[in-house]
Protein backbone atom coordinates (compact mmCIF):
# COMPACT_ATOMS: atom_id res chain seq x y z
CA UNK A 1 0.00 0.00 0.00
CA UNK A 2 3.09 2.66 1.04
CA UNK A 3 6.46 1.99 1.11
CA UNK A 4 9.48 3.78 1.69
CA UNK A 5 12.83 2.83 0.86
CA UNK A 6 15.86 4.48 1.88
CA UNK A 7 13.92 7.88 1.44
CA UNK A 8 16.54 10.81 1.85
CA UNK A 9 15.84 14.77 1.57
CA UNK A 10 18.52 17.01 2.81
CA UNK A 11 17.83 20.57 3.95
CA UNK A 12 20.39 22.85 4.92
CA UNK A 13 19.90 21.66 8.99
CA UNK A 14 17.78 18.28 8.78
CA UNK A 15 18.15 15.22 6.90
CA UNK A 16 15.60 12.81 6.10
CA UNK A 17 16.31 9.02 6.05
CA UNK A 18 13.76 7.21 6.00
CA UNK A 19 12.29 3.57 5.41
CA UNK A 20 8.96 2.34 6.54
CA UNK A 21 5.64 0.39 5.27
CA UNK A 22 2.04 0.79 5.85
CA UNK A 23 0.38 -2.87 4.31
CA UNK A 24 -3.29 -3.58 3.48
CA UNK A 25 -5.56 -3.25 6.37
CA UNK A 26 -3.41 -1.94 8.77
CA UNK A 27 -3.49 1.29 11.04
CA UNK A 28 0.08 2.49 11.12
CA UNK A 29 1.34 5.43 13.62
CA UNK A 30 4.19 7.90 13.44
CA UNK A 31 5.14 9.55 16.57
CA UNK A 32 8.13 11.48 17.35
CA UNK A 33 8.68 15.16 18.86
CA UNK A 34 8.23 18.67 16.34
CA UNK A 35 11.06 18.41 14.10
CA UNK A 36 11.45 14.78 14.14
CA UNK A 37 10.45 14.21 10.40
CA UNK A 38 7.02 13.37 10.28
CA UNK A 39 5.83 15.97 8.01
CA UNK A 40 9.04 15.73 5.87
CA UNK A 41 7.95 12.22 5.31
CA UNK A 42 4.35 12.82 4.73
CA UNK A 43 5.54 15.28 2.17
CA UNK A 44 7.61 12.74 0.67
CA UNK A 45 4.81 9.89 0.47
CA UNK A 46 2.74 12.73 -1.31
CA UNK A 47 5.15 14.19 -4.20
CA UNK A 48 5.47 17.90 -2.20
CA UNK A 49 9.12 17.22 -2.00
CA UNK A 50 11.35 16.44 -4.08
CA UNK A 51 13.54 13.08 -3.10
CA UNK A 52 17.61 13.53 -2.65
CA UNK A 53 17.80 9.33 -3.22
CA UNK A 54 15.34 6.25 -2.56
CA UNK A 55 12.44 5.25 -3.44
CA UNK A 56 8.66 6.32 -2.36
CA UNK A 57 5.66 4.04 -3.27
CA UNK A 58 2.04 4.90 -3.05
CA UNK A 59 -0.65 2.24 -4.41
CA UNK A 60 2.09 0.45 -6.17
CA UNK A 61 3.00 3.16 -8.22
CA UNK A 62 7.06 5.29 -6.88
CA UNK A 63 5.29 8.72 -6.61
CA UNK A 64 6.51 10.95 -9.17
CA UNK A 65 4.29 8.69 -11.37
CA UNK A 66 1.18 9.07 -9.18
CA UNK A 67 -1.24 10.32 -11.56
CA UNK A 68 -5.17 11.77 -10.79
CA UNK A 69 -6.15 8.28 -10.22
CA UNK A 70 -4.19 7.35 -7.79
CA UNK A 71 -4.39 10.23 -6.07
CA UNK A 72 -8.10 9.99 -6.07
CA UNK A 73 -7.86 7.31 -3.85
CA UNK A 74 -6.00 8.78 -1.33
CA UNK A 75 -8.17 11.22 1.56
CA UNK A 76 -5.24 13.48 2.85
CA UNK A 77 -5.16 15.72 6.51
CA UNK A 78 -2.65 17.68 7.19
CA UNK A 79 -1.34 19.60 10.07
CA UNK A 80 -1.06 23.20 8.72
CA UNK A 81 -2.50 23.52 5.71
CA UNK A 82 -6.04 22.81 3.97
CA UNK A 83 -8.86 24.43 1.63
CA UNK A 84 -8.48 27.57 0.99
CA UNK A 85 -9.98 29.83 3.60
CA UNK A 86 -12.39 31.74 1.36
CA UNK A 87 -14.00 29.01 0.45
CA UNK A 88 -17.45 27.77 1.88
CA UNK A 89 -18.37 24.11 2.40
CA UNK A 90 -21.22 24.59 -0.01
CA UNK A 91 -18.23 25.98 -2.84
CA UNK A 92 -16.22 22.69 -2.25
CA UNK A 93 -18.97 20.87 -3.47
CA UNK A 94 -19.08 20.94 -7.06
CA UNK A 95 -15.22 21.18 -6.86
CA UNK A 96 -15.34 17.81 -5.15
CA UNK A 97 -18.07 15.98 -7.19
CA UNK A 98 -15.56 16.51 -10.70
CA UNK A 99 -12.17 15.41 -8.70
CA UNK A 100 -13.66 12.38 -6.83
CA UNK A 101 -15.73 10.29 -9.38
CA UNK A 102 -16.58 8.59 -5.62
CA UNK A 103 -17.08 11.07 -3.64
CA UNK A 104 -19.96 11.13 -1.53
CA UNK A 105 -21.83 14.53 -1.14
CA UNK A 106 -24.72 13.59 1.08
CA UNK A 107 -22.69 11.43 3.15
CA UNK A 108 -20.18 14.35 3.22
CA UNK A 109 -23.00 16.87 4.70
CA UNK A 110 -24.84 14.58 6.65
CA UNK A 111 -21.37 14.40 8.90
CA UNK A 112 -20.84 18.25 8.50
CA UNK A 113 -24.17 18.81 9.67
CA UNK A 114 -23.89 16.46 12.79
CA UNK A 115 -20.41 18.15 13.60
CA UNK A 116 -22.27 21.52 13.50
CA UNK A 117 -20.13 22.53 11.21
CA UNK A 118 -21.34 25.61 8.59
CA UNK A 119 -22.25 25.09 5.09
CA UNK A 120 -22.02 28.75 4.49
CA UNK A 121 -19.19 30.08 6.38
CA UNK A 122 -15.98 30.71 4.90
CA UNK A 123 -13.82 28.07 6.50
CA UNK A 124 -10.95 30.97 7.34
CA UNK A 125 -13.98 31.75 10.14
CA UNK A 126 -13.74 28.50 11.55
CA UNK A 127 -11.85 27.30 14.80
CA UNK A 128 -9.17 25.22 14.47
CA UNK A 129 -11.39 21.73 15.56
CA UNK A 130 -13.88 22.58 13.00
CA UNK A 131 -11.40 22.84 10.51
CA UNK A 132 -9.78 19.88 11.12
CA UNK A 133 -13.00 18.29 11.44
CA UNK A 134 -13.85 19.53 7.69
CA UNK A 135 -10.60 17.76 6.69
CA UNK A 136 -11.37 14.57 8.01
CA UNK A 137 -14.71 14.33 7.17
CA UNK A 138 -13.24 15.07 3.78
CA UNK A 139 -10.79 12.50 3.97
CA UNK A 140 -13.54 9.62 4.69
CA UNK A 141 -15.86 10.74 1.78
CA UNK A 142 -14.58 9.47 -1.37
CA UNK A 143 -14.03 5.88 -1.08
CA UNK A 144 -9.92 6.56 -0.12
CA UNK A 145 -7.85 3.14 -0.11
CA UNK A 146 -4.93 4.43 1.70
CA UNK A 147 -5.50 7.60 4.63
CA UNK A 148 -2.65 10.00 5.42
CA UNK A 149 -3.16 11.81 8.37
CA UNK A 150 -1.11 14.09 9.87
CA UNK A 151 -2.75 15.48 13.26
CA UNK A 152 -6.09 15.08 12.37
CA UNK A 153 -7.28 15.19 15.63
CA UNK A 154 -5.46 18.88 16.19
CA UNK A 155 -7.92 21.62 18.13
CA UNK A 156 -10.51 18.86 19.03
CA UNK A 157 -12.53 18.34 21.96
CA UNK A 158 -12.69 14.87 24.39
CA UNK A 159 -15.78 14.06 22.79
CA UNK A 160 -15.35 15.19 19.17
CA UNK A 161 -12.05 13.35 18.97
CA UNK A 162 -13.73 10.15 20.36
CA UNK A 163 -16.11 10.42 17.61
CA UNK A 164 -13.51 10.81 14.55
CA UNK A 165 -11.46 8.20 16.38
CA UNK A 166 -14.52 5.93 15.87
CA UNK A 167 -15.44 7.12 13.00
CA UNK A 168 -11.49 5.71 11.36
CA UNK A 169 -12.33 2.39 13.21
CA UNK A 170 -15.60 2.23 11.32
CA UNK A 171 -14.10 3.10 7.61
CA UNK A 172 -11.06 0.59 8.31
CA UNK A 173 -14.14 -2.09 8.82
CA UNK A 174 -16.03 -1.02 5.96
CA UNK A 175 -13.83 -2.39 3.35
CA UNK A 176 -11.17 -4.59 3.21
CA UNK A 177 -7.68 -3.50 1.66
CA UNK A 178 -7.88 -0.27 3.26
CA UNK A 179 -4.90 1.64 5.29
CA UNK A 180 -3.92 4.29 7.30
CA UNK A 181 -0.78 6.02 8.09
CA UNK A 182 -1.27 8.32 11.57
CA UNK A 183 0.43 10.55 13.17
CA UNK A 184 -0.41 12.59 16.28
CA UNK A 185 0.79 14.52 19.63
CA UNK A 186 -1.75 12.86 21.65
CA UNK A 187 -0.41 9.25 22.51
CA UNK A 188 -3.69 7.38 23.91
CA UNK A 189 -5.20 8.53 20.58
CA UNK A 190 -2.74 6.23 19.09
CA UNK A 191 -2.58 3.25 21.42
CA UNK A 192 -6.12 2.88 20.84
CA UNK A 193 -5.70 3.16 17.19
CA UNK A 194 -2.62 1.79 15.25
CA UNK A 195 -1.75 -1.97 14.57
CA UNK A 196 1.78 -0.81 14.55
CA UNK A 197 3.92 2.39 15.53
CA UNK A 198 7.49 4.25 13.80
CA UNK A 199 8.83 6.44 16.14
CA UNK A 200 11.06 9.07 13.90
CA UNK A 201 13.92 11.43 15.12
CA UNK A 202 16.40 13.40 13.96
CA UNK A 203 15.22 12.68 10.44
CA UNK A 204 15.56 9.08 10.91
CA UNK A 205 13.39 6.03 12.70
CA UNK A 206 14.62 4.80 15.47
CA UNK A 207 11.83 2.42 16.83
CA UNK A 208 9.15 0.49 14.94
CA UNK A 209 6.81 -2.12 16.60
CA UNK A 210 3.23 -3.78 16.92
CA UNK A 211 1.21 -1.40 19.35
CA UNK A 212 0.32 -4.98 21.06
CA UNK A 213 3.63 -5.58 21.54
CA UNK A 214 4.79 -2.65 22.95
CA UNK A 215 1.95 -2.01 25.00
CA UNK A 216 2.21 -6.27 26.29
CA UNK A 217 6.38 -6.28 26.65
CA UNK A 218 7.71 -3.04 27.19
CA UNK A 219 7.86 -1.48 30.23
CA UNK A 220 9.23 0.89 32.65
CA UNK A 221 11.89 -0.08 35.08
CA UNK A 222 12.26 2.14 38.07
CA UNK A 223 14.94 1.07 40.51
CA UNK A 224 17.62 2.33 43.52
CA UNK A 225 21.12 2.96 42.23
CA UNK A 226 22.21 -0.83 44.32
CA UNK A 227 19.48 -2.16 42.44
CA UNK A 228 21.00 -0.88 39.27
CA UNK A 229 23.75 -2.09 39.71
CA UNK A 230 22.79 -5.63 40.64
CA UNK A 231 20.40 -5.97 37.75
CA UNK A 232 20.52 -7.81 34.29
CA UNK A 233 20.72 -5.36 31.55
CA UNK A 234 20.75 -7.50 28.61
CA UNK A 235 16.96 -6.27 27.93
CA UNK A 236 17.31 -2.96 28.64
CA UNK A 237 17.05 -0.64 25.34
CA UNK A 238 17.37 2.79 27.34
CA UNK A 239 18.07 4.04 31.04
CA UNK A 240 17.97 7.80 32.15
CA UNK A 241 19.31 9.05 35.44
CA UNK A 242 16.54 10.06 37.97
CA UNK A 243 16.27 11.65 41.50
CA UNK A 244 15.30 8.16 43.09
CA UNK A 245 18.30 6.32 41.02
CA UNK A 246 17.83 4.80 37.60
CA UNK A 247 14.94 4.24 35.04
CA UNK A 248 14.90 1.57 32.37
CA UNK A 249 13.52 0.94 29.09
CA UNK A 250 12.97 -2.91 28.77
CA UNK A 251 11.18 -5.17 26.11
CA UNK A 252 11.01 -7.79 28.28
CA UNK A 253 8.57 -6.86 31.11
CA UNK A 254 8.25 -10.46 32.01
CA UNK A 255 11.53 -11.29 32.41
CA UNK A 256 12.23 -8.31 34.82
CA UNK A 257 8.81 -8.79 36.51
CA UNK A 258 9.36 -12.93 37.62
CA UNK A 259 13.22 -12.19 38.36
CA UNK A 260 13.20 -8.94 40.00
CA UNK A 261 10.24 -8.55 42.17
CA UNK A 262 11.89 -6.14 44.02
CA UNK A 263 12.02 -3.71 41.22
CA UNK A 264 8.86 -1.17 40.61
CA UNK A 265 7.59 -2.72 37.03
CA UNK A 266 5.22 -0.13 34.94
CA UNK A 267 3.40 -0.27 32.00
CA UNK A 268 4.44 1.68 29.21
CA UNK A 269 2.80 3.87 27.47
CA UNK A 270 3.48 5.73 23.83
CA UNK A 271 4.42 8.97 25.79
CA UNK A 272 6.74 6.87 28.32
CA UNK A 273 8.43 5.44 25.16
CA UNK A 274 9.34 8.47 23.35
CA UNK A 275 10.60 10.31 26.50
CA UNK A 276 13.13 6.99 27.15
CA UNK A 277 13.90 6.58 23.31
CA UNK A 278 14.75 10.39 23.05
CA UNK A 279 16.07 11.10 26.51
CA UNK A 280 17.66 8.01 27.34
CA UNK A 281 20.59 6.65 27.11
CA UNK A 282 21.77 3.18 25.60
CA UNK A 283 23.53 0.51 27.45
CA UNK B 1 -9.30 21.51 -15.10
CA UNK B 2 -13.00 22.14 -14.67
CA UNK B 3 -12.55 21.65 -10.68
CA UNK B 4 -10.71 24.29 -10.53
CA UNK B 5 -12.73 26.55 -12.96
CA UNK B 6 -15.42 25.99 -10.58
CA UNK B 7 -13.28 26.77 -7.35
CA UNK B 8 -12.51 29.91 -9.39
CA UNK B 9 -15.23 30.60 -9.99
CA UNK B 10 -16.55 30.35 -6.30
CA UNK B 11 -13.96 32.53 -5.16
CA UNK B 12 -15.09 35.15 -7.38
CA UNK B 13 -18.53 34.48 -6.12
CA UNK B 14 -17.28 35.13 -2.27
CA UNK B 15 -16.15 38.80 -3.89
CA UNK B 16 -19.27 39.68 -6.16
CA UNK B 17 -20.01 42.63 -4.40
CA UNK B 18 -16.73 44.19 -4.98
CA UNK B 19 -17.21 43.68 -8.79
CA UNK B 20 -20.90 44.93 -8.66
CA UNK B 21 -19.24 48.19 -7.01
CA UNK B 22 -16.87 48.04 -10.51
CA UNK B 23 -19.94 46.96 -12.94
CA UNK B 24 -21.88 49.69 -11.38
CA UNK B 25 -18.85 52.56 -12.02
CA UNK B 26 -18.27 51.22 -15.34
CA UNK B 27 -22.32 51.64 -16.14
CA UNK B 28 -21.82 55.25 -14.79
CA UNK B 29 -18.92 55.81 -16.78
CA UNK B 30 -20.25 54.91 -20.15
CA UNK B 31 -23.55 57.05 -19.08
CA UNK B 32 -21.38 60.07 -18.46
CA UNK B 33 -18.24 60.60 -19.46
CA UNK B 34 -17.66 62.02 -23.49
CA UNK B 35 -15.26 62.06 -25.74
CA UNK B 36 -12.84 58.94 -26.35
CA UNK B 37 -12.27 58.89 -22.54
CA UNK B 38 -15.91 56.72 -23.22
CA UNK B 39 -13.59 53.32 -24.14
CA UNK B 40 -11.83 53.94 -20.42
CA UNK B 41 -14.74 51.87 -19.00
CA UNK B 42 -14.05 48.32 -21.17
CA UNK B 43 -10.51 48.90 -20.16
CA UNK B 44 -10.66 49.13 -17.04
CA UNK B 45 -13.05 46.18 -16.89
CA UNK B 46 -11.56 43.31 -18.53
CA UNK B 47 -8.16 44.97 -16.68
CA UNK B 48 -10.10 44.12 -13.49
CA UNK B 49 -11.63 40.96 -14.20
CA UNK B 50 -8.30 39.44 -15.87
CA UNK B 51 -6.28 40.48 -12.68
CA UNK B 52 -8.68 38.71 -10.21
CA UNK B 53 -6.59 35.48 -11.35
CA UNK B 54 -4.13 36.88 -9.38
CA UNK B 55 -6.16 37.20 -6.63
CA UNK B 56 -7.41 33.56 -6.76
CA UNK B 57 -3.39 32.22 -6.43
CA UNK B 58 -3.11 34.84 -2.89
CA UNK B 59 -6.48 33.02 -2.46
CA UNK B 60 -5.42 29.34 -3.02
CA UNK B 61 -1.95 30.42 -1.02
CA UNK B 62 -3.87 31.65 1.81
CA UNK B 63 -2.87 29.89 5.28
CA UNK B 64 -0.92 27.36 3.52
CA UNK B 65 -3.29 26.19 1.06
CA UNK B 66 -1.40 25.29 -2.06
CA UNK B 67 0.53 22.47 -0.33
CA UNK B 68 -3.04 21.02 0.24
CA UNK B 69 -4.31 22.05 -3.14
CA UNK B 70 -1.37 19.72 -4.57
CA UNK B 71 -2.04 16.89 -2.50
CA UNK B 72 -5.63 16.81 -4.40
CA UNK B 73 -6.12 14.94 -7.54
CA UNK B 74 -4.61 17.70 -9.89
CA UNK B 75 -1.16 17.89 -11.51
CA UNK B 76 0.51 21.38 -11.09
CA UNK B 77 0.46 21.94 -14.78
CA UNK B 78 -3.31 21.58 -14.85
CA UNK B 79 -3.66 24.27 -12.66
CA UNK B 80 -1.41 26.64 -13.88
CA UNK B 81 -3.24 26.25 -17.89
CA UNK B 82 -6.22 26.97 -14.92
CA UNK B 83 -5.06 30.19 -14.52
CA UNK B 84 -4.69 31.25 -17.90
CA UNK B 85 -7.64 30.12 -19.10
CA UNK B 86 -9.48 31.78 -15.95
CA UNK B 87 -8.16 35.12 -16.79
CA UNK B 88 -8.83 34.92 -20.85
CA UNK B 89 -13.24 33.75 -19.59
CA UNK B 90 -12.56 36.70 -17.13
CA UNK B 91 -11.37 38.79 -19.10
CA UNK B 92 -13.75 38.25 -22.63
CA UNK B 93 -16.86 38.07 -20.18
CA UNK B 94 -16.04 41.65 -19.21
CA UNK B 95 -14.81 43.02 -22.08
CA UNK B 96 -18.02 42.14 -24.57
CA UNK B 97 -20.41 42.90 -21.08
CA UNK B 98 -18.85 46.33 -20.19
CA UNK B 99 -18.53 47.00 -24.82
CA UNK B 100 -22.13 46.39 -24.99
CA UNK B 101 -22.92 48.90 -22.38
CA UNK B 102 -21.14 51.19 -23.86
CA UNK B 103 -22.18 50.60 -26.92
CA UNK B 104 -25.80 50.56 -25.95
CA UNK B 105 -24.55 53.90 -23.77
CA UNK B 106 -23.10 55.57 -27.45
CA UNK B 107 -26.37 55.02 -29.55
CA UNK B 108 -28.63 56.29 -26.60
CA UNK B 109 -26.62 59.10 -26.69
CA UNK B 110 -26.28 59.77 -30.33
CA UNK B 111 -22.43 59.33 -30.81
CA UNK B 112 -22.56 57.20 -33.76
CA UNK B 113 -23.92 57.80 -37.11
CA UNK B 114 -22.90 54.72 -38.82
CA UNK B 115 -21.60 51.33 -38.01
CA UNK B 116 -17.84 52.43 -39.32
CA UNK B 117 -18.22 54.95 -35.92
CA UNK B 118 -18.77 52.21 -33.98
CA UNK B 119 -15.83 50.13 -34.80
CA UNK B 120 -13.25 53.17 -34.94
CA UNK B 121 -14.86 53.93 -31.51
CA UNK B 122 -14.66 50.57 -29.65
CA UNK B 123 -11.42 48.86 -31.60
CA UNK B 124 -9.16 51.16 -29.28
CA UNK B 125 -10.76 50.11 -26.15
CA UNK B 126 -11.41 46.35 -26.73
CA UNK B 127 -7.65 46.58 -28.35
CA UNK B 128 -6.43 48.63 -25.39
CA UNK B 129 -8.01 46.23 -22.54
CA UNK B 130 -6.43 43.16 -24.67
CA UNK B 131 -3.02 44.57 -24.92
CA UNK B 132 -2.87 45.16 -21.26
CA UNK B 133 -4.35 42.21 -20.04
CA UNK B 134 -2.06 39.77 -21.97
CA UNK B 135 1.05 42.35 -20.81
CA UNK B 136 0.21 42.30 -17.02
CA UNK B 137 -0.80 38.71 -17.00
CA UNK B 138 1.90 37.18 -18.65
CA UNK B 139 4.28 39.01 -16.44
CA UNK B 140 2.38 38.74 -13.15
CA UNK B 141 1.67 35.00 -13.16
CA UNK B 142 5.06 33.68 -13.61
CA UNK B 143 6.32 35.86 -10.92
CA UNK B 144 3.68 35.70 -8.55
CA UNK B 145 3.96 31.81 -8.87
CA UNK B 146 6.98 32.25 -8.25
CA UNK B 147 7.99 34.58 -5.59
CA UNK B 148 4.46 34.42 -3.89
CA UNK B 149 1.81 37.58 -3.83
CA UNK B 150 3.59 39.94 -1.29
CA UNK B 151 7.22 39.51 -2.74
CA UNK B 152 5.88 39.58 -6.90
CA UNK B 153 4.55 43.48 -6.13
CA UNK B 154 8.38 44.66 -5.49
CA UNK B 155 9.52 42.46 -8.50
CA UNK B 156 7.06 43.59 -10.69
CA UNK B 157 7.52 47.37 -9.62
CA UNK B 158 11.19 46.81 -10.70
CA UNK B 159 10.28 45.32 -13.66
CA UNK B 160 8.30 48.53 -14.35
CA UNK B 161 11.03 50.81 -13.71
CA UNK B 162 13.30 48.53 -15.53
CA UNK B 163 11.08 48.80 -18.70
CA UNK B 164 11.02 52.38 -18.37
CA UNK B 165 14.65 53.06 -17.99
CA UNK B 166 14.74 50.75 -21.44
CA UNK B 167 12.80 53.18 -23.11
CA UNK B 168 14.19 56.18 -21.88
CA UNK B 169 17.50 55.14 -22.44
CA UNK B 170 16.83 53.33 -25.88
CA UNK B 171 15.34 56.89 -27.29
CA UNK B 172 18.21 58.72 -25.47
CA UNK B 173 20.56 56.44 -27.46
CA UNK B 174 18.56 57.10 -30.89
CA UNK B 175 19.31 60.36 -30.46
CA UNK B 176 22.72 60.56 -29.58
CA UNK B 177 23.03 58.10 -32.81
CA UNK B 178 21.10 60.75 -34.49
CA UNK B 179 18.20 58.63 -35.60
CA UNK B 180 15.23 60.18 -36.50
CA UNK B 181 12.50 58.92 -33.78
CA UNK B 182 9.61 61.19 -35.02
CA UNK B 183 9.77 59.89 -38.90
CA UNK B 184 9.92 56.21 -37.71
CA UNK B 185 7.16 56.88 -35.41
CA UNK B 186 5.31 58.30 -39.01
CA UNK B 187 6.60 55.26 -40.86
CA UNK B 188 4.98 53.10 -38.36
CA UNK B 189 1.70 54.61 -38.33
CA UNK B 190 1.46 54.06 -42.47
CA UNK B 191 1.42 50.50 -41.62
CA UNK B 192 -1.81 49.28 -42.48
CA UNK B 193 -4.45 48.50 -39.52
CA UNK B 194 -4.74 44.61 -40.79
CA UNK B 195 -0.88 44.08 -40.29
CA UNK B 196 -1.03 45.91 -36.72
CA UNK B 197 -3.54 43.33 -35.87
CA UNK B 198 -2.12 40.51 -37.58
CA UNK B 199 1.07 41.40 -36.00
CA UNK B 200 0.20 42.62 -32.33
CA UNK B 201 -1.71 39.38 -32.31
CA UNK B 202 0.63 37.18 -33.25
CA UNK B 203 3.37 38.73 -30.74
CA UNK B 204 0.51 38.48 -27.55
CA UNK B 205 0.03 34.70 -28.29
CA UNK B 206 3.79 34.41 -28.21
CA UNK B 207 3.89 36.09 -25.05
CA UNK B 208 1.05 34.22 -22.96
CA UNK B 209 2.62 30.88 -24.92
CA UNK B 210 5.80 31.71 -23.03
CA UNK B 211 4.78 33.03 -20.48
CA UNK B 212 2.72 29.84 -19.51
CA UNK B 213 5.55 27.73 -20.29
CA UNK B 214 7.53 29.53 -17.84
CA UNK B 215 4.54 29.50 -14.78
CA UNK B 216 4.70 25.52 -15.57
CA UNK B 217 8.08 25.05 -15.14
CA UNK B 218 8.12 27.36 -12.13
CA UNK B 219 5.53 25.20 -10.27
CA UNK B 220 7.28 21.90 -11.17
CA UNK B 221 10.10 22.77 -9.91
CA UNK B 222 8.62 23.68 -6.39
CA UNK B 223 8.74 22.22 -3.14
CA UNK B 224 6.20 22.42 -0.48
Amino acid sequence: MLKLTNVKKTYKDFELDCSMEVRPGMITGVVGKNGAGKTTTLKAILGLIRLDGGEAKVLGKPVEEMGKAERAQLGIVLADSGFSGYLTIRDLLPMLERMYPKFERDVFLGRCRQFHLPEDKKIKEFSTGMRQKLHVLFALSHDARLLLLDEPTAGMDVLARDEILDMFREYMEEKEGRAMLISSHIAGDLENLCDDIYMIDGGRVIFHEETDVLLGDYALLKMTQEQYQKIDKSHVLRFRKENYGYSCLTDQKAFYLDNYPDVTVENNGIDTLITMMIRGERI
Amino acid sequence: MMALLLKDLALLKQQKQFFLVMAGLVVFYSFFSSGTAFTFAIVYMGIMMGMFTLSTISYDEYNNGTVFLFTLPISRREYVLEKYVFAAIMSACSTVVATAFCLGAGYAKGMFTNGADVVEFFAGGIGGALVTVCLMLSLMIPLQLKFGSEKSRIVWIGCTLGFVGVAVGGTKLMRLLNVDVGSLLDKAGQVSPVTVIVVLAVLLVGMILISCHVSMRIMEKREF
